[in-house]
């Protein structure tokens, strides 16, 4: 097989796939999907003279799960308080005019 | 392993390499003539006017990381991604007033360590150079990792072999010319890599329609344009901070603030922020459109040059490949020369040999370059982890060092064992948060916990330390 298609779908009948890549390269990054189960597999073709054959791989399922919002405003906000902090002291420390010699 | 289609030849790659390597280490043999003292080849002669000091900030600044992270974020976090890393131009805004103040407090100071040894003592002297230090090498890990990754992407020349050859190309120069060198270097590079950067970002609005990249994005990838995306709003703070941390602690910003002319580096740094502000943002949106061109994305760091080369052809490969070239090598030598002079100056000078010679320290300065190189080499070869994963490790680290310099800039009452502590805390908390929790919280940990400990060891301290202590004679 020279060629595959990675294909992905949200049921592990893959009834609504979709596919991520087709061509000789056998990697493929995938980012961005929502929380969820999603299944993968890889297909191809073999051909002889008379006919052709589809064959798929096993299906591999994974599961997408986030961070909890509560837990990134959590961070986001604490983040905030030293970004802030940081600040506060830079811009006061601009005013300073104590003697240094 | 994976694999991607290359677009240029290995022949018209290695072309490149040949000319660009060629011109720049004949641009640090030439200037490198300039550098007679050791003030010169480590300080450009203190004398940098403004054109100069802003280009090598700007140029130092737009790394690998840059060009090639920065698509990363885009691509694995979003538009919120995009607005994460833009915000390291935070560190250069605010670097600024810094760098007013360490030149007054420091007229003849060299490193940034010199003046940890000065504020707070021993302890937390050997503890920050191991930060920096560290940092440093995962900082040029991940360029040379980025630089074989490029070449390998775009005209298959083998990873190994173009990472080898930026690094040698990148050692002689600084080799030869020292800082001056690297600043000459830097203003040519920062006008490439702008005049790249603007180019391809036109070109690729030429051919997409944002429409389509935005209905792409969603079909395909809709986290990336969620706005309520968890890993991207916990990325936002750790980002802004670690970039922080990169700027405040590290020698080669706090050496460029030494070779600065008095009154030009709060100008620089801020120019130089506003300069480095959309570049992120640009190189983002290149990254959001690869669905676009059908390319197929094997390693998150690469999709920025691997969609503009598809988008742009053979031209724009090329172009790429210089733009990606000059941002490497502007970075690296001055990671280099900066460290080898925190090494020279630090561990050599006042460690084991007080009285050494000018020559002396320029022959150790030209081993140091080379041991970092060599080190480096050796790191890079296996090509562990992304781009980010090696670069955001340092990310605790230095993040534990944004308050212990600041409370010594600006706080009397500041103290060496709170620094220490500080320090060392904040890594080992900021490390356990990258494992536990991911990459992209690690920095912030790093910094809130010895932040929480700068200011209570300074509010008990009883010290008032004095400013003049720090204008050492040399």
């Amino acid at each position: 097989m020279e060629s595959y298609k990675l294909e992905m779908a949200t049921t592990p009948g893959f009834s609504d796939f979709q596919i991520l890549y087709q061509g000789p390269d056998m990697g493929h990054f995938i980012s961005g999907l929502k929380n969820g189960d999603y299944y993968f597999r890889l297909c191809g073709e073999i051909k002889t003279a008379s006919e052709s054959e589809r064959l798929c791989s096993a299906t591999k399922e994974i599961k997408v799960k986030h961070h909890n919002l509560h837990t990134a405003f959590g961070f986001f906000f604490t983040g905030a308080i030293a970004f802030g902090a940081i600040l506060f002291v830079i811009i006061k420390g601009a005013d300073k005019k104590e003697e240094i010699a | 392993m994976s694999t991607e289609s290359a677009i240029l030849s290995p022949s018209i790659g290695w072309i490149l390499l040949a000319i660009f390597g060629i011109l720049w280490v004949y641009l640090g043999y030439f200037w490198g003539k300039k550098a007679k003292s050791l003030d010169g080849f480590m300080l450009a002669g203190r004398n940098v006017g403004l054109a100069l000091g802003t280009a090598t900030a700007v140029a130092t600044w737009i790394t690998s990381n840059t060009t090639m992270l920065a698509p990363q974020f885009a691509f694995q976090m979003g538009v919120w991604g995009m607005v994460a890393y833009s915000t390291a131009s935070l560190g250069l805004f605010l670097f600024a007033p810094l760098a007013k103040r360490i030149r007054l407090l420091m007229p003849n100071g060299f490193t940034s360590g010199d003046f940890i040894r000065l504020r707070y003592g021993k302890p937390s002297w050997y503890l920050f150079l191991v930060i920096s230090v560290f940092y440093s090498l995962t900082w040029l890990i991940s360029m040379g990792m980025a630089g074989g990754a490029l070449l390998e992407a775009l005209s298959g020349i083998p990873y190994e072999y173009g990472m080898t050859v930026i690094l040698i190309v990148c050692v002689g120069y600084t080799l030869f010319g020292g800082l001056y060198a690297v600043i000459g270097t830097d203003f040519i590079q920062t006008i490439i890599i702008l005049a790249g950067i603007v180019v391809v970002a036109v070109a690729i609005l030429m051919h997409a329609d944002i429409s389509d990249i935005y209905a792409n994005v969603s079909e395909r990838r809709p986290a990336l344009l969620d706005m309520l995306f968890p890993a991207a709003i916990m990325a936002i703070f750790n980002n802004l901070l670690f970039g922080l941390g990169e700027i405040f602690h590290s020698n080669v910003w706090w050496s460029r603030a030494f070779a600065m002319r008095e009154g030009i580096g709060k100008k620089a740094y801020t120019l130089a922020g506003i300069i480095w502000l959309p570049i992120p943002i640009a190189a983002g949106f290149i990254a959001l459109s690869s669905g676009m061109f059908d390319i197929n994305v094997v390693r998150p760091d690469m999709v920025g040059p691997m969609v503009a080369a598809h988008a742009l052809g053979k031209y724009g490969a090329i172009l790429i490949f210089i733009v990606v070239f000059c941002s490497l090598a502007s970075s690296i030598d001055s990671l280099l020369a900066a460290t080898s002079d925190l090494i020279t100056e630090d561990f050599y000078k006042k460690i084991f040999n007080p009285r050494a010679s000018e020559a002396q320290l320029r022959k150790v300065s030209a081993i140091i370059i080379l041991t970092l190189g060599i080190l480096t080499w050796v790191a890079c070869v296996p090509r562990v982890g992304t781009l980010a994963t090696v670069l955001f490790f340092a990310g605790p680290l230095v993040g534990s060092a944004i308050w212990p310099i600041l409370a010594g800039l600006y706080w009397k009452k500041a103290n060496g064992a709170t620094a220490a502590i500080a320090m060392l805390i904040g890594s080992l908390s900021g490390l356990w948060a990258y494992f536990q929790l991911g990459w992209y919280t690690a920095s912030l940990i790093g910094t809130i916990v010895s932040m929480i400990i700068v200011f209570a060891g300074t509010l008990l301290s009883r010290t008032s330390f004095q400013w003049s202590e720090l204008n050492e004679k040399h």
